[in-house]
Parts: C-alpha cells; structure tokens; sequence
C-alpha cells in the first residue's frame, strides 16, 4: 500500500526536518537538498550539522587549500541555515608535517559563530591553529548564549581576552590538544558558572593550575596522544560537588575529597588528599608509582566499592594483606595487578598466630582478579587469605599469562587445583602461556 | 486486546479507543508514556474512555506495544534481573523494522501522542535509511516526485559541487 499514507510527504515539516537533522553530515543534507523543492527549504532548517573534512575532502587532490576549501564548504552551507542547535566543524590535516597557515580565517570562524550565536547548544570545532591565540573567536564563543557544550581542539590560549562575556548555560568543556596557560585556564573556568564537566586532553602549556568550580562534578586531565609531554607539577581544585577525577600527567593533585565517588590516577600522581569518606572507586595505573601514595589511598578509602591497582611501584616493600584491606567492608571487587600482588606476596606466608589476631572479612568481595608473576608458596597462602575472609566471592580470576618459569609451577597449579576442591563456590579461572600446563 | 504490565502497578487502567472505534486497555502506567495522554488522563481522570480520533487499531497497537515495553523496562523487580540498555535497544531495532508505511503511520501517531523517544526512534530509523544515498536514490526510496527544472538542478549541483563529487 502505497497510497497517500505510504509516503514521505504525509510527514508535516517539523517531523521531516528532524528526520533530516539526525543525518548530521553536511554531505548528506546537501543531497537532499536536491531532491525536491520542499526538501531544498527542509534543509536549511535542519538543527545539526557536521562538516568532517575526511568526509568532505577525501577525493580532492589539491592538498595544499584544505583549511580553506572546507571553510568555502562551512561558509557556503552555513550561512543558509535558521536555527542549527548542534554545530561539528572538524579540519584534521592529512599531510605531515602540516602546511604553515593551514587553518580557518578567524573572521571567517567569527562569521559562522555570529550566524548561529542565537540557537548554538553544542560545538565542536577542530581547527589546527597552534600558531597564534584567537581571542576574537573567544569573544564570539560567549556571544553564543544557549552554549551547553564545547569541544575545542587546537588552538593557543595564553590569556582570554579582555572583558569577555560569560559562558552562562556551559555545562560541559572539553579541551584537546589546546595550548593554554594557568590564568587563562582559571578564568575560562571562572566564566562558566553552571560548569559540570570539564576535560582537557593532551593540553600543554600549564604548570600549576588551580582554579575553584562551584558545580563541577567531573574533571579529567587525560593524555592520549602526546605522551611526551613534561607532566603539570600540581593541580589545585576548589570544586565542592565533584564526583569524578582522572588524571593522566599531573604530579600532584590538592583537593578536598568529601564529595568524590570516583578516582582514577592513571600516572604517578603524589595525591594531596586528606578524605576520601564516599569514595566509591578506586583505580591506580601506570608507571614509576611510591608505594606509599597507594597505600595511603587505600586507607582513606573507607566506602571503596571496587579497588584497581595495576600500578607499577619504583620501590617495592612487603605490605600485609589483612593491615591493607580489613576496614573495606563495602568491597565488591578487586584487582590486584603483578607488583602490587609481589608486595603482597614478600609479606604472604603470616603465621597462623597472625591470621588468628588479624582476622579478616571482606562480607561483599565478589570479584578477584589477580596478577601473578611468582607461582610459590607465599602465592598460594595470599590466594588462600583472600578466599577464606571472602564469604560472598563468585569469581576469582588469575592471569598467570607472564609466570616465571620456576621449579615451584608444578606444585603452584596443583595447589590451585586444591583450592577450587576447598571452594566449591567460587569459579576459579586460569589464564597462563599454553606451554606450562 | 490486553497489554499486561506487572500487577503490583495494575490498580488504574485507562481505556482508550482508536480511529476505528476498537477498545484498548492499558495500564496507566504504560498511557503515561505518552505526554499527551498523560495531560488527559490528569484532567478528566481513568473513569472515561479516551478516543484517539487520527490513529488506527493497528498502529495504536503498535504504539501501546512500545509503551508497555518501556514503561516495563523502568520497573524494578527482585526476581528478575534488570533489562539492559543493549536489550532495549535490540529491542528497539526490530520494533523499527517495519514497512515504510507503516513507519510514517507511527511518526504521525508519536508525534500526535507525543511520545519523544518513540518519535525520536523513528526518525532515527528513517535517517538510518536515506544515509549514503544520493538524491536520485532517496526520491525512489521515499516515493518523492522530482519537481525540479533542468537548470534548477544545475544549479543546485554548481553550488554544492562538493557534496557530489
């Protein structure tokens, strides 16, 4: 049946420019743009659009006018539409080294923004200028008063411009690859008074920043794409809601910890932290960690539901299971990566006096996952610790996939064998090299 | 035709009659789904059936099987574990695997019932369709008459040369 009822044109305007704006690209409205007459007005009225220059630019072969033949694209398209809500403008050069000065006009950056500045909700705009700061394009960016938010990657941002507006409605920042110095920093964040989610990756510039975000609940300082980058020395927050942090190249970090659930320190970070009294989620990763930091960590952590430590340590010094783990009694799951495991491990074999006196239970533990690179008896006593003070545990998972080879390897997997015997209960799971079964 | 949610939300059921004057009756938990029906349901109470003059049996079906399934999947039960976001969405993928027809039947009756993820889903289905296709593809797609002059198209084709190449 393809009568009236069966066709597109039934759909009033509103339901069809919605269908068009969830096509997003800036190709595709183009192309339908061109199916009829009604479809030409529809798409001027779509509220998404994204120009993505690999997209666009992928079959042009004049490499040296890519900046500027997608600014003719954005200039042409844009400029025709009434109400765009979700803006994505992204230029990823394609030859390296880069051409100098292949990058968008700010006039013509400033021109887009000022044509959108009364309906803009969300931006993205990649444009690889690292060469000189754009206040003006700052400056128009506040103009846009619906901005809830922003995605910046590329660009030099050594001050803000005098008497900027304020980003009223910003929920969400997000900074890649940016140049930004410290006062710059604090007061774009200052700008932003309702700001919840802040993210900076792969940004240089900064030293010590510190800044104070009454509504922040998120802040991550993320490094995926420079990791050679020199580390921020410190990070000083005044954030009083926030929830989450992840930090990748920061040497130390000062906040208050009352409100936060969430931690993930993803390099050594010295953490300057004295609560940590709803912490929910503790994870530890990466290189040339003090053993001390994590332990102190774990201590603070009184409500910690789910504990990761696959850090590696410059020094390693035993540590006591039962003194580390026995005030966490909301802990759900656990993973115990190679050297945190081998601390434990040197302290393993505590005589049965000590276990007695030091009694352990973990009443919610229901997940272990361990990291083993030594199969000896100290190993199987941890292992052993674990099990007994865990009443709840479903799963424990072992990854025996880098063990030494040892004479003790034998008589590690038939001890493993033994404790599956004793704990029926738990699904015990190995994972190790084919050759040493 | 019955649309059972769980029993413990069971107390209110609303009745509700489409086009073609078949009675449906649903939870009100599952009306509330639909914003419009909501507003009724608030102003003249569950006692009086609701007429939806502009949707068919089939395609109130349709909507009131989406309702019912959402509204269920907001419930929580202690006997059974809770439906994930990729349930739902699986769930949601072959609900939208329908004829066209059928499909700008139930934007109308989304959009006239306002149910916005409903609306959204659809819209979605029928964006997913037309992707990648050029503008002759999507007029046979859709059943669009080319209403175009030749020069017009040319036109059109000097300026957005980029879109075409």
């Amino acid at each position: 049946m393809m009568g009236a009822m069966g066709s597109f044109d039934v759909l009033p305007d509103s339901i069809a420019c919605l269908i068009l704006s969830k096509l997003e690209s800036a190709q595709m409205v183009a192309q339908c743009a061109m199916v009829c007459h009604r479809w030409k007005t529809l798409a001027r009225l779509v509220d998404t659009l994204t120009f993505e220059s690999f997209k666009l630019l992928e079959k042009k072969l004049d490499k040296n006018r890519n900046a500027s033949c997608l600014e003719t694209i954005v200039t042409q398209m844009l400029l025709k539409t009434h109400g765009i809500r979700i803006l994505k403008i992204s230029y990823h050069p394609v030859v390296w080294p880069w051409i100098p000065n292949d990058y968008f006009s700010e006039d013509r950056v400033c021109q887009w923004l000022q044509h959108v500045n009364t309906t803009l909700e969300r931006l993205t705009l990649v444009d690889p200028n690292r060469a000189r700061p754009q206040p003006k394009k700052l400056l128009h960016l506040t103009d846009c008063k619906k901005l809830q938010w922003l995605n910046l990657c590329y660009g030099f941002i050594p001050v803000l411009p005098a008497s900027p507006g304020r980003f009223e409605q910003l929920v969400t920042l997000h900074l890649d690859l940016i140049l930004i110095y410290d006062s710059a920093l604090q007061t774009l964040v200052e700008l932003a008074p309702i700001l919840e989610d802040l993210k900076l990756n792969s940004c240089k510039g900064l030293r010590t920043p510190h800044f104070t975000a009454l509504k922040l609940t998120s802040l991550e300082f993320a490094n995926d794409m420079d990791v050679a980058t020199t580390p921020i020395t410190m990070v000083t927050v005044n954030a009083p809601s926030l929830v989450s942090v992840s930090l990748s190249h920061v040497e130390e970090l000062v906040m208050n910890g009352f409100t936060l659930q969430n931690l993930a320190l993803l390099w050594h970070v010295r953490p300057n932290i004295r609560e940590l009294p709803v912490l929910e989620s503790l994870h530890i990763s990466g290189e040339s960690w003090a053993l001390d930091c994590v332990t102190h960590l774990i201590r603070l952590g009184t409500n910690l539901r789910s504990l990761r430590i696959d850090a590696f340590f410059e020094r390693k010094y035993p540590i006591q299971l039962q003194s580390l783990l026995r005030h966490l009694q909301e802990l759900v799951s656990i993973h115990i990566g190679a050297d945190f495991f081998e601390c434990l491990q040197t302290a393993g074999g505590a005589g049965a006096a000590f276990m007695r006196m030091h009694a352990m239970v973990l009443p919610r533990l229901e997940n272990i996952m361990v990291v083993i690179s030594c199969g000896n008896n100290n190993c199987i006593s941890v292992l052993v610790s674990l099990l007994k003070c865990a009443p709840a545990l479903r799963i424990l998972r072992i990854d025996a996939e880098n063990l030494r080879k040892s004479m003790d390897n034998v008589m590690f997997f038939s001890n493993l064998l033994g404790l599956q015997r004793d704990y029926p209960q738990v699904k015990v799971s190995l994972a190790c090299p084919q050759t040493l079964l | 035709m019955h649309f059972q949610g769980s029993p413990n939300m069971a107390e209110k059921r609303v009745k509700l009659i489409s086009s073609d004057n078949d009675e449906f009756e649903v939870d009100e938990a599952v009306a509330f789904e639909s914003e419009t029906l909501r507003n009724m349901i608030q102003d003249t109470g569950t006692n009086v059936p609701i007429s939806i003059p502009n949707v068919s049996s089939d395609i109130l079906a349709k909507v009131l099987e989406y309702c019912s399934y959402h509204a269920e999947t907001m419930e929580t039960h202690d006997d059974k574990p809770p439906i994930t976001d990729a349930q739902i969405r699986e769930w949601d993928a072959d609900f939208v695997d329908v004829h066209p027809a059928t499909l700008y039947s139930l934007i109308l009756a989304a959009n006239y019932l306002n149910i916005k993820n409903l609306l959204d889903l659809i819209c979605q289905a029928v964006a997913n369709n037309i992707r990648g296709k050029t503008a002759v593809e999507i007029r046979k797609i859709l059943h669009i008459q080319d209403d175009f002059t030749y020069e017009e198209e040319m036109e059109i084709r000097r300026e957005t040369k980029w879109a075409f190449d």
